[in-house]
C-alpha cells in the first residue's frame, strides 16, 4: 500500500514537475514572467508576419507580436501591436526603425527593431514606432537571379581572356625556365657573369680601381683643384656667377618691360588703324601695279608696222650707238680743225678713263704746279677691314679737313684723286692704288655731293708725276685742277 | 454496418455514463489510486525508455537530414517540436493502449466470465462505478503525465545523441529547443492526451465489461481493446489537431 502510494506520488509529482518545467521554459521564451513595454507599428505589407512572432531589438530576442489589426481600406495599413522586455526599452527611441525580417530561407518572419540614436528621446509606451516596408524574398530572388545571369556572362568573358592570359603566362614561364637553365649552365653573357670566376675577379679589380679614382677626384674637389674644384671652392667665381644671374634677371625684367612696350605699341597701332591704312595702301599699290601692267601691255603691243617694242628698242639703241660714234668722230674732227682746236685746248677735253698713268704724269694740265694738291699718307687714311682696306676715322677727318680747306671752288673745279700704293708687286700696286682712289672718291661724292662728271681717279702705283718733290708715295693725292 | 453504429452508440453511452458517474458518490478514491498506480507508475519505465530511445533515434535521423542544408542549429528545435506536438502524445497513447488497454479488457472480461462482477453487484456495489470509472479516470489523468515523461525523456535522449555528435551544451540545447515554442505548442498537445486516456479507458473497459464469452472472450476483448483504442486514438488525433489549430491558430506551424 505504501509502495503503491509512493509510486503514485512519484508519478504525479514527477509529471507535475515536468509540466512546471515546460511551463517555465516556454514562459521564459515568451518572457511571461518579465515586465513588458508595448508599442505599435504600421505596415502596408506584413510579409507573413503573424501574431506571436518574435520581436528582436538590435538582433536580440526581446518580445513578440501581440496583435495585428487589419486595415479597413487600401489607404490604411496593418497596425501591429508588439511588446518587448522592459529592460530593452532604452534602445527604442523616437527615431528607431521597425522592419519585418526573415530568418533565412526556411525560417519564419520576425519584427526587427533598429535602435535609435542617442540624441533622440526614448519612445513612450504604446507609441507608434516608424516602420520600413519589408523586402519580399521573391524580389530578392529575382534580383539574385539577374545578378547570377550577369555574373555568368562576365565569367564567360573573363574566362576567355583568362585562357589567353594563362597561355601567355605558360609561355613566359617556359621561357624563364629556359633562361634559368642557360644561366645555370653558364651560357650567354649573364651566364658567364654568374659562373666565370676570372671575370668576377677582373670586375672586382676594376671596381676597386674605380673606387680609388673616385676617392682621388673627391679629394681634389675638396682641395679646390681643377675647374670643378674651382667651381665648388672659388668664392670669387661664385660671386661672379651670382652677379651673372642678377644680370640675367635684370635682362629678363628689361625684356618684360620691352614686351610691355611692344604690346603698348601694337595697341597704339591698332588704335590708329595702321593695319587698316596699310591694307588701303596695299590696295592702292595693287591698283598701281594693275595700271603698270596695263601700260606694259600697251607698250608690248606691236606698232602699226607689226614690229614688237623690243625690236624697236633694239633698233633705236643701234641707231643711237651709230649716231654716238659719228658724233665722236665729228668731235674728234673738231678737235683737230684749225678753227676750233684752240677752244678745245683752252677748255680741255681729257677723259681720264682713256689716259694711261704714264700719259697722266706727262700731261701739263695735271702736272701744272698751279693745281692745288693735298697729299695724304695711306697709314693715316686707311685701316684693314673685313673686305680689305677701308677708311679709318682719322682718314675721314683728314679728308673732311682737306676738302673744307679748298672752299667753294672744289664744288665747281675738276678733281682728280691719285691713288698710290708702295708695295713690291707691280700688279698689286696698280690694283691697290686704284682701290684706294675709288674709296676716297666714293666718300667725297657721298659726303660733299660732288658732280660725278667732275671727280676722276687715276692709279699711279707708287710713282707721282715729276716735279712733285716725291719719288714715291703711299696714300692718295687730291688734285684740284685749275681751269685755264 | 448497423452493428458498427450500435457499438458506437453503446460506447458513447458507456462513456457518458462513466462521466456522469464520476461526480456521484461514492468517488472510489481508493480504486482510482490503485488504477493510477497500475496505469501510470508502472508504465513509467516503458514510457521513459521508449521516449529516450525515440529521442536519440529521431535526432540521428534529423541531424543527417539537416546537416545537408547546413541547419544543424535547428536540430533541438525540430526535436522538441516533434516530441511535444505529436510524437510524445501519440506514442504515449499507443504504448498505454498496448500495455494498459489490453490489461483492462482482459481483467474486466475475465471478471465478467468468472462472475466476479456479478458478485460485486450482489454486494450492492455499483460495479460500473467501482471497476470502470476508476480505470477511465486513471487513464485520463495518467496519460498527460506519462506524455510529459516521454517528451522530456525524448528530449534528453536527443540531447545525448546531439552531444555525442557536436558537444552541444545542455543549456544551449534547451534554449534552442523551446526557441520557437508557443504556449499552445506545450499544453494543448499535452492535455489532448487526456482524451487519449479517456478513449483507452472507455474502449478497454467497455470491451472487457460487456464481454461475457469465457476464456476466448477474454483474449478477444484484450486484443480488440488494443486495436480499437489505438485506431481510435490515431483517428481522434486528426480531429484534435484541427481543433487545436482552430482554438490556437498560432500553434499551426
Amino acid at each position: 500500500m505504501e509502495n503503491r502510494n509512493a509510486s503514485i506520488g512519484l508519478f504525479v509529482i514527477g509529471g507535475l514537475l515536468l509540466f512546471g518545467i515546460g511551463m517555465f521554459v516556454v514562459g521564459d521564451r515568451h518572457q511571461a514572467f518579465a515586465h513588458h513595454t508595448e508599442y505599435y507599428s504600421e505596415f502596408v505589407n506584413l510579409a507573413g508576419l503573424a501574431k506571436g512572432a518574435k520581436v528582436r531589438v538590435a538582433g536580440m530576442d526581446a518580445g513578440q507580436v501581440l496583435a495585428i489589426a487589419v486595415p479597413n481600406s487600401p489607404s490604411s495599413r496593418f497596425r501591429v501591436k508588439w511588446r518587448i522586455d522592459a529592460r530593452l526599452r532604452g534602445l527604442v527611441r523616437s527615431d528607431s526603425i521597425v522592419t519585418i525580417g526573415t530568418e533565412g530561407i526556411v525560417g519564419g518572419t520576425y519584427l526587427s527593431v533598429r535602435p535609435g540614436s542617442a540624441q533622440a528621446v526614448e519612445a513612450e509606451a504604446l507609441a507608434s514606432i516608424p516602420s520600413q516596408e519589408p523586402t519580399e524574398l521573391a524580389d530578392l530572388l529575382a534580383r539574385g537571379n539577374g545578378l547570377l545571369g550577369d555574373a555568368d556572362g562576365m565569367l564567360k568573358t573573363v574566362g576567355g581572356k583568362l585562357s589567353v592570359a594563362l597561355d601567355g603566362i605558360t609561355t613566359t614561364v617556359s621561357n624563364a625556365n629556359d633562361v634559368v637553365v642557360n644561366l645555370k649552365r653558364g651560357h650567354g653573357t649573364a651566364g658567364m657573369l654568374l659562373s666565370d670566376d676570372e671575370l668576377a675577379n677582373h670586375i672586382r679589380r676594376t671596381v676597386t680601381t674605380a673606387t680609388t679614382d673616385v676617392q682621388d677626384i673627391v679629394a681634389d674637389l675638396k682641395a679646390g683643384r681643377g675647374p670643378a674644384g674651382m667651381i665648388l671652392r672659388d668664392e670669387a667665381l661664385a660671386s661672379r656667377i651670382r652677379e651673372t644671374i642678377n644680370n640675367a634677371q635684370q635682362a629678363t625684367a628689361d625684356l618684360g618691360h620691352a614686351s610691355r612696350q611692344a604690346d603698348a605699341l601694337v595697341s597704339d597701332l591698332n588704335s590708329r588703324r595702321i593695319p587698316t591704312k596699310a591694307a588701303e595702301l596695299m590696295d592702292s599699290l595693287n591698283d598701281s601695279a594693275r595700271q603698270v601692267r596695263q601700260i606694259s601691255a600697251e607698250m608690248n603691243k606691236p606698232d602699226r608696222f607689226g614690229m614688237s617694242p623690243g625690236v624697236n628698242i633694239r633698233e633705236s639703241l643701234t641707231n643711237a650707238n651709230t649716231a654716238t660714234a659719228n658724233l665722236a668722230d665729228a668731235t674728234e674732227a673738231l678737235k683737230h680743225n684749225f678753227l676750233t682746236r684752240g677752244f678745245f685746248k683752252r677748255r680741255g677735253y681729257y677723259n681720264l678713263s682713256e689716259i694711261s698713268p704714264d700719259q697722266y704724269r706727262k700731261d701739263r694740265a695735271f702736272t701744272d704746279p698751279q693745281n692745288h694738291r693735298v697729299w695724304l699718307s695711306g697709314p693715316e687714311l686707311f685701316q684693314s677691314g673685313s673686305n680689305g682696306e677701308e677708311l679709318s676715322a682719322k682718314g675721314i677727318a683728314l679728308l673732311n679737313a682737306a676738302l673744307t680747306e679748298n672752299g667753294d671752288p672744289i664744288v665747281e673745279s675738276p678733281v682728280v684723286i691719285e691713288g698710290y700704293w708702295n708695295g713690291d708687286a707691280p700688279a698689286d700696286q696698280l690694283r691697290r692704288s686704284r682701290s684706294r682712289a675709288m674709296l676716297v672718291r666714293e666718300y667725297l661724292q657721298a659726303r660733299f655731293q660732288l658732280d660725278p662728271r667732275n671727280v676722276g681717279i687715276v692709279p699711279l702705283k707708287n710713282a707721282p708725276p715729276k716735279g712733285m718733290q716725291r719719288a714715291t708715295w703711299d696714300g692718295i693725292c687730291i688734285v684740284v685742277v685749275r681751269r685755264g | 454496418m448497423s452493428n458498427v453504429f450500435e457499438i458506437a452508440g453503446d460506447v458513447s453511452v458507456f462513456g457518458f455514463r462513466a462521466v456522469t458517474s464520476l461526480f456521484r458518490r461514492p468517488f472510489e478514491g481508493e480504486q482510482i489510486q490503485r488504477q493510477l498506480a497500475e496505469i501510470g507508475s508502472k508504465s513509467l519505465p516503458l514510457v521513459i525508455a521508449s521516449g529516450f530511445a525515440l529521442g536519440a533515434v529521431l535526432t540521428l535521423h534529423t541531424r543527417s537530414t539537416l546537416v545537408t542544408f547546413g541547419a544543424t542549429a535547428w536540430i533541438p528545435t525540430v526535436q522538441a517540436l516533434a516530441f511535444f506536438l505529436e510524437i510524445g502524445p501519440l506514442v504515449t497513447g499507443l504504448l498505454v493502449a498496448g500495455r494498459v488497454g489490453s490489461g483492462i479488457g482482459a481483467v474486466l472480461s475475465n471478471m465478467r466470465a468468472t462472475e466476479q462482477i456479478d458478485a460485486i453487484e450482489s454486494l450492492s456495489i455499483d460495479s460500473f462505478k467501482f471497476l470502470v470509472v476508476p480505470r477511465i479516470v486513471a487513464c485520463t489523468l495518467a496519460l498527460p503525465l506519462l506524455t510529459l515523461f516521454l517528451d522530456f525523456s525524448g528530449l534528453l535522449g536527443g540531447f545525448l545523441s546531439e552531444y555525442a555528435s557536436s558537444r552541444l551544451s545542455f543549456r544551449l540545447y534547451i534554449s534552442r529547443s523551446f526557441a520557437s515554442f508557443e504556449w499552445s505548442n506545450f499544453y494543448a498537445p499535452t492535455l489532448k492526451t487526456a482524451v487519449f486516456g479517456f478513449i483507452i479507458g472507455t474502449i478497454s473497459s467497455f470491451l472487457g465489461y460487456k464481454t461475457n464469452e469465457g476464456a476466448q472472450g477474454v483474449g478477444r476483448a484484450a486484443t480488440t481493446s488494443v486495436v480499437a483504442s489505438s485506431l481510435l486514438i490515431i483517428l481522434v488525433d486528426v480531429f484534435l489537431i484541427k481543433f487545436i489549430f482552430f482554438i490556437f491558430p498560432e500553434s499551426a506551424l
